[in-house]
């Protein structure tokens, strides 16, 4: 059952709220009275880390997701089946709209039928900015978001949420909803972090050799495992189904990966081995983006007589 | 009973050999070992198998030697397949459409649907050939179901999702697994794209995109 309701999340300011429309998809009713929707097993409410936009203001839109027991969803590669969530953003024209950020995911099932994604509770968030110019009364941001949650069977859930932000007005700071701001920069904690430029850790390799084995290492720190999850690239995945274990040698994770690299399968888009590191537990986590691009091969030179032409 | 023949006869006949099918139980039974071994693989030959439809006739691949086979893994409750909704490829129109443009690019092609939820719903072969049955004609579903009983079929072919499709050439050889479509509107529809180039003469492009949907269980 959908039930409408408002939420409102004041941060210490009162006269200027952040109205939010939330539905709830609640927890499934009874033994005998199966689930029919994935909204009845997933309450989703939006959040916002600020109450008020000034011009050319960065801030995020969140979507939490509170999922029934023993069911899940699933990360932006969900694996060997499962769908992602989609998180739609419409907002008014200039408004910057950045890629879903998703937190590490937990790993169902093993070898060729695993499948990532969370249970429990999970934040999916969305980075925007402001443009330079703003209505002088509100902004409206509207989500349109869909999602498959799974068990023994799988239920779509979907759910339309809309934001309404009033703009300060000009000289006035921005008024932060410190609450839903201490919880997104939590969840912002577990996203992987980039490993490409300036954001790579010391230490750290990551490269695709001739072989097309991708090679991975960096400081482990405290942890005691690595592993590998895919991040589901078209034309390229490692030859090995489900995440891989790297090893642990002297506090570095190392990783050789051999890839199927197939530019046929790349669906138009530059070859690239992407996927995260894991490193420690679910509960205290530190995760890694990795991000390496594959040169397109380019065919071997035939010569007269015939035979191939390879470096030594 | 026709009931109670369709169950004992799922048990006799899943994976058979392409030359056709065994002329004892017995060789059935030898032959299912044989061939569930053989894991499905873009270029190389794919697994044969015989599955008994919704209205307990036996189909086999070997009884479409020469045409190019289109198999789609299907589920009656999985809300991309057999449950109606604005996701399923069933009842937005997507197969219907995929159907038209296959016969007019092809028309000796075959478009087959496969089931093997029997241990993901938790209800026997017959049950599920009855439910597959009644969601065929709420859909207007018209390729036949065949009941993949034991999920052998699944794991031979490596079936992750519903819908997970492959198409087959007419010498038996696996051209193209995984996504039905890439799900945008009006958006590439993949095993269509590898049934063109099937016809013509053509490489098939891409040869595998990650399929999406419910999970198969086979265990």
């Amino acid at each position: 059952m959908i039930v409408s309701a408002s939420a409102i999340f004041v941060s210490g300011f009162v006269g200027l709220l952040l109205t939010l429309l939330v539905e709830t998809g609640g927890v499934s009713g009874s033994a005998q009275d199966p689930p029919t929707s994935g909204n009845d097993l997933v309450k989703v409410r939006v959040l916002s880390d600020v109450v008020t936009l000034l011009p050319n203001q960065p801030f995020t839109i969140a979507v939490e997701y509170t999922i029934s027991p023993d069911w899940h969803i699933y990360w932006r590669n969900p694996g060997a089946s499962g769908a992602a969530p989609v998180v739609d953003v419409t907002a008014p024209d200039g408004f910057q709209v950045g890629a879903v950020q998703f937190p590490r995911p937990r790993i169902f099932g093993a070898g060729a039928d695993t499948t990532y994604g969370y249970d429990g509770t999970v934040l999916l968030m969305v980075p925007m900015t402001a443009p330079p110019t703003l209505p002088r009364d509100e902004v409206t941001i509207t989500l349109e978001l869909e999602w498959l949650v799974c068990k023994q069977m799988c239920l779509l859930g979907e759910s339309r949420q809309t934001l309404r932000f009033p703009v300060a007005a000009p000289g006035r700071e921005v008024t932060r909803n410190q609450r839903a701001d201490r919880l997104i920069q939590a969840w912002q904690s577990r996203v992987p972090r980039s490993t490409v430029g300036s954001s790579a850790p010391s230490r750290f390799t990551a490269v695709v050799n001739p072989n097309d084995r991708l090679f991975l290492s960096g400081i482990a720190g405290a942890a005691k495992t690595a592993v590998y999850l895919p991040g589901g690239s078209p034309g390229v995945a490692p030859k090995l189904p489900g995440p891989i274990q790297g090893r642990i040698l002297e506090g570095n994770f190392v990783f050789d990966i051999p890839l199927s690299v197939v530019p046929e399968d790349s669906l138009g888009e530059p070859l690239r081995a992407n996927g995260v590191i894991l490193l420690g537990t679910y509960e205290r986590p530190r995760a890694l983006q990795i991000d390496v691009p594959i040169p397109t091969p380019v065919p071997d030179e035939v010569d007269s007589e015939g035979s191939t032409a390879s470096e030594s | 009973m026709r009931i109670t023949t369709l169950c004992s006869t799922f048990l006799l006949l899943s994976v058979l050999g392409w030359a056709g099918a065994p002329a004892t139980a017995a060789d059935a039974l030898a032959t299912q070992k044989a061939s569930a071994a053989t894991t499905a693989e873009v270029g190389k030959a794919a697994p044969a198998f015989t599955l008994m439809d919704t209205n307990g006739k036996p189909v086999s691949l070997s009884d479409f030697k020469g045409k190019t086979v289109v198999l789609e893994w299907f589920c009656p409750t999985c809300p991309y397949s057999g449950r109606a909704s604005g996701k399923s490829i069933h009842s937005t129109g997507r197969v219907k459409n995929l159907v038209k443009e296959m016969k007019i690019a092809d028309p000796d092609a075959v478009y087959l649907l496969i089931d093997s939820s029997t241990k993901k719903m938790g209800v026997s072969p017959e049950e599920l050939a009855k439910k597959d049955a009644e969601v065929a004609k709420k859909l207007g579903i018209t390729a036949p179901i065949l009941i993949d009983a034991d999920t052998s079929v699944a794991k031979a072919y490596g079936a992750r999702t519903t819908p997970h499709v492959f198409v087959i050439d007419g010498a038996g050889v696996l051209r193209y697994q995984g996504a039905f479509d890439d799900q945008e509107a009006d958006g590439t529809n993949y095993p269509l794209n590898a049934v063109k180039a099937i016809k013509t003469g053509a490489p098939v492009k891409p040869t595998y995109v990650r399929q999406w949907g419910c999970g198969v269980r086979t265990s």
